[in-house]
Protein backbone atom coordinates (compact mmCIF):
# COMPACT_ATOMS: atom_id res chain seq x y z
CA UNK A 1 0.00 0.00 0.00
CA UNK A 2 1.18 3.16 -0.82
CA UNK A 3 1.63 5.45 2.34
CA UNK A 4 0.47 9.25 1.14
CA UNK A 5 0.22 12.33 2.31
CA UNK A 6 -3.56 11.67 3.33
CA UNK A 7 -3.07 8.70 5.54
CA UNK A 8 0.07 10.02 6.96
CA UNK A 9 -2.17 13.08 8.34
CA UNK A 10 -5.24 10.72 9.08
CA UNK A 11 -2.98 8.69 11.19
CA UNK A 12 -1.24 11.59 13.14
CA UNK A 13 -5.27 12.96 13.70
CA UNK A 14 -5.96 9.27 14.88
CA UNK A 15 -2.59 8.73 17.04
CA UNK A 16 -3.06 12.25 18.72
CA UNK A 17 -6.51 11.25 19.76
CA UNK A 18 -5.29 7.92 21.37
CA UNK A 19 -2.34 9.66 23.01
CA UNK A 20 -4.80 12.18 24.65
CA UNK A 21 -7.11 9.18 25.64
CA UNK A 22 -3.78 7.67 27.53
CA UNK A 23 -2.51 11.40 28.88
CA UNK A 24 -5.94 11.50 30.38
CA UNK A 25 -6.65 14.39 33.05
CA UNK A 26 -2.91 14.53 33.71
CA UNK A 27 -2.18 16.19 30.09
CA UNK A 28 -2.72 19.33 28.63
CA UNK A 29 -6.01 19.53 26.22
CA UNK A 30 -5.08 19.10 22.32
CA UNK A 31 -1.82 17.60 23.52
CA UNK A 32 -1.22 14.21 21.86
CA UNK A 33 1.45 15.33 18.97
CA UNK A 34 3.47 18.39 19.13
CA UNK A 35 6.93 18.57 17.77
CA UNK A 36 7.57 21.60 19.78
CA UNK A 37 6.35 20.89 22.86
CA UNK A 38 7.29 17.62 23.09
CA UNK A 39 10.70 18.58 22.67
CA UNK A 40 10.50 21.27 25.23
CA UNK A 41 9.34 18.68 27.50
CA UNK A 42 12.17 16.25 26.80
CA UNK A 43 14.83 18.23 27.32
CA UNK A 44 13.23 20.20 30.14
CA UNK A 45 13.08 16.86 31.44
CA UNK A 46 16.54 15.97 31.13
CA UNK A 47 17.70 19.32 32.75
CA UNK A 48 15.45 18.80 35.91
CA UNK A 49 16.63 15.40 36.27
CA UNK A 50 20.12 15.85 35.82
CA UNK A 51 20.29 18.70 38.10
CA UNK A 52 17.52 17.74 40.62
CA UNK A 53 15.76 21.36 40.24
CA UNK A 54 12.76 23.12 38.15
CA UNK A 55 14.45 25.03 36.14
CA UNK A 56 12.85 24.55 32.84
CA UNK A 57 8.82 24.50 32.96
CA UNK A 58 7.04 21.24 31.51
CA UNK A 59 3.52 20.10 31.07
CA UNK A 60 2.72 18.10 34.24
CA UNK A 61 2.63 14.91 31.70
CA UNK A 62 6.13 15.87 30.37
CA UNK A 63 7.09 16.70 34.23
CA UNK A 64 6.53 12.87 35.17
CA UNK A 65 7.55 11.33 32.19
CA UNK A 66 10.22 12.31 29.40
CA UNK A 67 8.09 12.66 25.89
CA UNK A 68 9.92 10.92 23.51
CA UNK A 69 8.21 12.13 20.38
CA UNK A 70 10.46 13.94 18.53
CA UNK A 71 13.20 10.91 19.02
CA UNK A 72 10.66 8.17 17.52
CA UNK A 73 10.18 10.33 14.59
CA UNK A 74 14.09 10.33 13.89
CA UNK A 75 14.35 7.08 15.00
CA UNK A 76 11.52 6.20 12.61
CA UNK A 77 12.43 8.17 9.86
CA UNK A 78 15.74 6.66 9.35
CA UNK A 79 14.56 3.18 9.40
CA UNK A 80 12.37 4.20 6.66
CA UNK A 81 15.43 5.98 4.90
CA UNK A 82 17.78 2.65 5.34
CA UNK A 83 15.11 0.71 4.07
CA UNK A 84 14.52 2.46 1.39
CA UNK A 85 17.57 3.24 0.31
CA UNK A 86 17.04 7.16 0.65
CA UNK A 87 19.31 7.67 3.43
CA UNK A 88 21.77 10.36 1.44
CA UNK A 89 24.34 12.12 3.82
CA UNK A 90 24.39 15.78 1.68
CA UNK A 91 25.43 19.56 2.46
CA UNK A 92 23.16 22.62 1.53
CA UNK A 93 25.60 25.49 0.15
CA UNK A 94 26.45 27.71 3.49
CA UNK A 95 22.89 26.85 4.71
CA UNK A 96 23.97 25.46 8.14
CA UNK A 97 24.22 28.80 10.34
CA UNK A 98 21.21 30.10 8.17
CA UNK A 99 19.48 26.99 8.98
CA UNK A 100 20.67 26.92 12.62
CA UNK A 101 19.06 30.49 13.56
CA UNK A 102 15.77 29.48 11.12
CA UNK A 103 15.18 26.77 13.70
CA UNK A 104 15.77 28.89 16.56
CA UNK A 105 13.34 31.59 15.57
CA UNK A 106 10.65 28.51 15.03
CA UNK A 107 10.92 27.20 18.45
CA UNK A 108 10.55 30.53 19.59
CA UNK A 109 7.25 31.12 17.76
CA UNK A 110 6.28 27.77 18.44
CA UNK A 111 6.27 28.71 21.96
CA UNK A 112 5.04 31.81 21.57
CA UNK A 113 1.59 30.35 20.03
CA UNK A 114 2.19 27.14 22.37
CA UNK A 115 1.80 24.53 19.29
CA UNK A 116 4.10 23.40 16.05
CA UNK A 117 2.16 23.37 13.17
CA UNK A 118 0.69 19.88 13.73
CA UNK A 119 -0.74 20.50 17.56
CA UNK A 120 -2.03 23.76 15.84
CA UNK A 121 -4.16 21.90 13.45
CA UNK A 122 -5.08 19.28 16.47
CA UNK A 123 -6.04 21.88 18.65
CA UNK A 124 -8.10 23.77 15.69
CA UNK A 125 -9.81 19.87 15.58
CA UNK A 126 -10.59 20.71 18.97
CA UNK A 127 -12.18 23.61 18.83
CA UNK A 128 -9.84 25.72 19.95
CA UNK A 129 -10.82 29.45 18.81
CA UNK A 130 -6.82 30.88 19.45
CA UNK A 131 -5.64 28.19 16.92
CA UNK A 132 -7.96 29.00 14.37
CA UNK A 133 -6.76 32.94 14.74
CA UNK A 134 -3.44 31.52 15.26
CA UNK A 135 -3.25 29.38 11.73
CA UNK A 136 -5.04 32.08 9.66
CA UNK A 137 -1.84 34.34 10.73
CA UNK A 138 0.34 30.91 9.49
CA UNK A 139 -1.07 31.33 6.45
CA UNK A 140 -0.34 34.83 6.24
CA UNK A 141 3.21 34.27 7.31
CA UNK A 142 3.30 31.47 4.59
CA UNK A 143 2.34 34.12 2.10
CA UNK A 144 4.96 36.63 3.56
CA UNK A 145 7.90 34.23 3.80
CA UNK A 146 7.02 33.27 -0.25
CA UNK A 147 7.64 37.01 -0.80
CA UNK A 148 10.32 37.13 0.87
CA UNK A 149 11.79 33.87 -0.79
CA UNK A 150 11.39 35.08 -4.02
CA UNK A 151 12.59 39.18 -3.35
CA UNK A 152 15.43 39.25 -1.40
CA UNK A 153 17.03 35.48 -1.13
CA UNK A 154 18.82 33.17 -3.62
CA UNK A 155 17.97 29.94 -2.28
CA UNK A 156 14.58 29.42 -2.37
CA UNK B 1 2.93 5.22 34.38
CA UNK B 2 5.58 7.10 33.59
CA UNK B 3 7.38 4.85 31.76
CA UNK B 4 4.16 3.94 29.34
CA UNK B 5 4.34 7.42 28.36
CA UNK B 6 7.65 7.74 27.56
CA UNK B 7 7.42 3.85 25.59
CA UNK B 8 3.88 4.97 23.45
CA UNK B 9 5.13 8.83 22.66
CA UNK B 10 8.21 6.91 21.65
CA UNK B 11 6.49 4.29 19.35
CA UNK B 12 3.67 7.61 17.99
CA UNK B 13 7.04 9.47 17.11
CA UNK B 14 8.51 6.05 15.12
CA UNK B 15 5.29 5.39 13.06
CA UNK B 16 4.58 8.82 12.19
CA UNK B 17 8.05 9.18 11.61
CA UNK B 18 8.19 6.44 8.92
CA UNK B 19 5.30 7.44 7.16
CA UNK B 20 6.54 11.02 7.10
CA UNK B 21 9.50 9.86 5.60
CA UNK B 22 7.45 7.77 2.68
CA UNK B 23 5.13 10.26 2.04
CA UNK B 24 6.74 14.04 2.85
CA UNK B 25 4.30 15.21 4.58
CA UNK B 26 4.46 19.07 5.68
CA UNK B 27 2.10 21.41 7.07
CA UNK B 28 3.83 24.42 5.71
CA UNK B 29 4.88 22.92 2.42
CA UNK B 30 1.45 22.20 1.86
CA UNK B 31 0.10 25.54 2.74
CA UNK B 32 2.70 27.18 0.01
CA UNK B 33 2.21 24.04 -2.60
CA UNK B 34 -1.60 25.05 -2.51
CA UNK B 35 -0.39 29.09 -2.42
CA UNK B 36 1.70 28.27 -5.46
CA UNK B 37 -0.09 25.98 -7.79
CA UNK B 38 -3.17 25.24 -6.53
CA UNK B 39 -1.59 21.26 -5.72
CA UNK B 40 -3.47 19.94 -2.88
CA UNK B 41 -1.33 16.60 -2.57
CA UNK B 42 0.26 17.77 0.48
CA UNK B 43 -2.38 19.93 1.78
CA UNK B 44 -5.30 16.75 1.35
CA UNK B 45 -2.61 15.48 4.86
CA UNK B 46 -3.01 19.15 6.41
CA UNK B 47 -6.94 18.64 6.22
CA UNK B 48 -6.67 14.61 7.22
CA UNK B 49 -5.35 15.86 10.72
CA UNK B 50 -8.05 17.89 11.48
CA UNK B 51 -11.02 16.17 9.72
CA UNK B 52 -9.63 13.03 12.03
CA UNK B 53 -8.75 14.15 15.15
CA UNK B 54 -12.11 16.40 15.26
CA UNK B 55 -14.14 13.02 14.53
CA UNK B 56 -12.00 11.16 17.49
CA UNK B 57 -12.61 13.68 19.98
CA UNK B 58 -16.23 14.05 18.78
CA UNK B 59 -16.27 9.97 19.47
CA UNK B 60 -13.65 10.02 22.79
CA UNK B 61 -16.18 13.14 24.08
CA UNK B 62 -19.40 11.12 23.33
CA UNK B 63 -18.10 7.51 25.11
CA UNK B 64 -17.31 9.80 28.03
CA UNK B 65 -13.21 9.96 27.38
CA UNK B 66 -10.41 12.62 28.83
CA UNK B 67 -11.78 15.22 25.94
CA UNK B 68 -11.96 17.40 28.88
CA UNK B 69 -13.93 20.74 28.10
CA UNK B 70 -14.19 20.00 24.22
CA UNK B 71 -15.08 21.58 22.33
CA UNK B 72 -12.71 24.08 23.60
CA UNK B 73 -15.02 27.31 22.38
CA UNK B 74 -17.90 26.29 24.18
CA UNK B 75 -16.60 26.65 27.62
CA UNK B 76 -16.20 30.65 26.32
CA UNK B 77 -13.37 32.65 25.78
CA UNK B 78 -11.09 32.38 29.39
CA UNK B 79 -11.08 28.44 29.08
CA UNK B 80 -10.03 29.06 25.57
CA UNK B 81 -7.13 31.55 27.22
CA UNK B 82 -6.36 28.67 29.29
CA UNK B 83 -6.20 26.33 26.98
CA UNK B 84 -3.29 28.08 25.95
CA UNK B 85 -1.97 28.25 29.10
CA UNK B 86 -1.96 24.51 29.79
CA UNK B 87 1.35 24.94 27.84
CA UNK B 88 2.42 28.23 28.79
CA UNK B 89 2.07 27.64 32.80
CA UNK B 90 1.32 23.74 33.07
CA UNK B 91 2.12 23.01 36.80
CA UNK B 92 -1.48 25.06 37.12
CA UNK B 93 1.21 27.01 39.55
CA UNK B 94 -1.25 30.36 38.97
CA UNK B 95 -4.36 27.69 39.05
CA UNK B 96 -5.25 29.41 35.55
CA UNK B 97 -8.98 30.36 36.70
CA UNK B 98 -8.81 34.39 37.00
CA UNK B 99 -6.66 34.42 34.25
CA UNK B 100 -9.19 36.05 31.54
CA UNK B 101 -6.47 38.72 29.46
CA UNK B 102 -7.61 37.40 26.00
CA UNK B 103 -5.98 40.11 24.26
CA UNK B 104 -2.66 38.93 25.18
CA UNK B 105 -3.74 35.71 24.02
CA UNK B 106 -4.87 37.24 20.68
CA UNK B 107 -1.29 38.85 20.21
CA UNK B 108 0.53 35.93 20.78
CA UNK B 109 -1.17 33.41 19.11
CA UNK B 110 -0.85 36.79 16.18
CA UNK B 111 2.72 36.92 16.90
CA UNK B 112 3.70 32.96 17.39
CA UNK B 113 1.51 32.15 13.83
CA UNK B 114 2.83 35.03 11.51
CA UNK B 115 6.77 33.62 13.29
CA UNK B 116 5.60 30.00 12.47
CA UNK B 117 4.50 31.04 8.60
CA UNK B 118 7.71 33.39 7.55
CA UNK B 119 10.19 31.13 9.47
CA UNK B 120 9.10 27.90 8.34
CA UNK B 121 8.83 28.53 4.41
CA UNK B 122 12.40 30.05 4.41
CA UNK B 123 13.56 26.99 6.26
CA UNK B 124 11.74 24.83 3.72
CA UNK B 125 9.43 22.76 5.51
CA UNK B 126 7.90 22.51 9.58
CA UNK B 127 9.28 21.33 11.79
CA UNK B 128 8.48 17.64 11.26
CA UNK B 129 9.32 17.95 8.07
CA UNK B 130 12.97 19.29 9.31
CA UNK B 131 13.05 16.25 11.43
CA UNK B 132 12.68 13.45 8.45
CA UNK B 133 15.30 15.18 6.25
CA UNK B 134 17.84 15.14 9.45
CA UNK B 135 16.90 11.26 9.56
CA UNK B 136 17.40 11.01 5.43
CA UNK B 137 21.56 12.79 5.87
CA UNK B 138 20.43 16.39 5.10
CA UNK B 139 23.03 18.74 7.38
CA UNK B 140 20.98 21.80 7.07
CA UNK B 141 18.27 20.01 8.78
CA UNK B 142 20.36 19.14 11.76
CA UNK B 143 21.83 22.20 11.49
CA UNK B 144 17.62 23.21 11.85
CA UNK B 145 17.02 20.73 14.75
CA UNK B 146 20.43 21.78 16.74
CA UNK B 147 18.99 25.54 16.80
CA UNK B 148 15.22 24.50 17.25
CA UNK B 149 16.09 22.35 20.29
CA UNK B 150 18.55 25.05 22.00
CA UNK B 151 15.72 27.37 21.60
CA UNK B 152 13.35 25.29 23.71
CA UNK B 153 15.84 25.78 26.40
CA UNK B 154 16.70 29.18 25.56
CA UNK B 155 12.68 30.63 25.79
CA UNK B 156 12.30 28.96 29.51
CA UNK B 157 14.83 31.14 30.97
CA UNK B 158 14.56 34.25 28.73
CA UNK B 159 11.99 34.88 26.62
CA UNK B 160 8.93 32.97 28.57
CA UNK B 161 9.55 35.07 31.95
CA UNK B 162 9.80 38.34 29.63
CA UNK B 163 6.18 37.30 28.34
CA UNK B 164 5.24 36.91 31.79
CA UNK B 165 6.23 40.49 32.48
CA UNK B 166 4.76 42.54 29.48
CA UNK B 167 1.81 40.52 29.15
CA UNK B 168 1.01 39.75 32.54
CA UNK B 169 0.15 35.60 31.38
Amino acid sequence: MKITPTLTGATIGFLAVIMQWLFGASGPQAYGICIACHTRDMLGWIVNTFTATSLIDVTRIGYSAPLLTVLGVLLGAHFSAIRHNEFVPKKREGGNIRMFILGFLVMISALIIAACPIRLLIRIAYGDLLAIFGAMWMIVGVIIGIMILRRFTSWG
Amino acid sequence: MGLTISIATLIVGFVIGYMGQRSGLCIIGGIRNFYLTRDTYLLKGVLAIIIVAGAGFIVTSLVGGPAQDFPAFSEGISEVGSLYNACKDPLNINNNTNNTNILSYIFLSLLGGLGLGIFSVLAIGCPFRQHVRTSEGDKGSFAYIIGFYLAALVFGFTIKPMITIIFGV
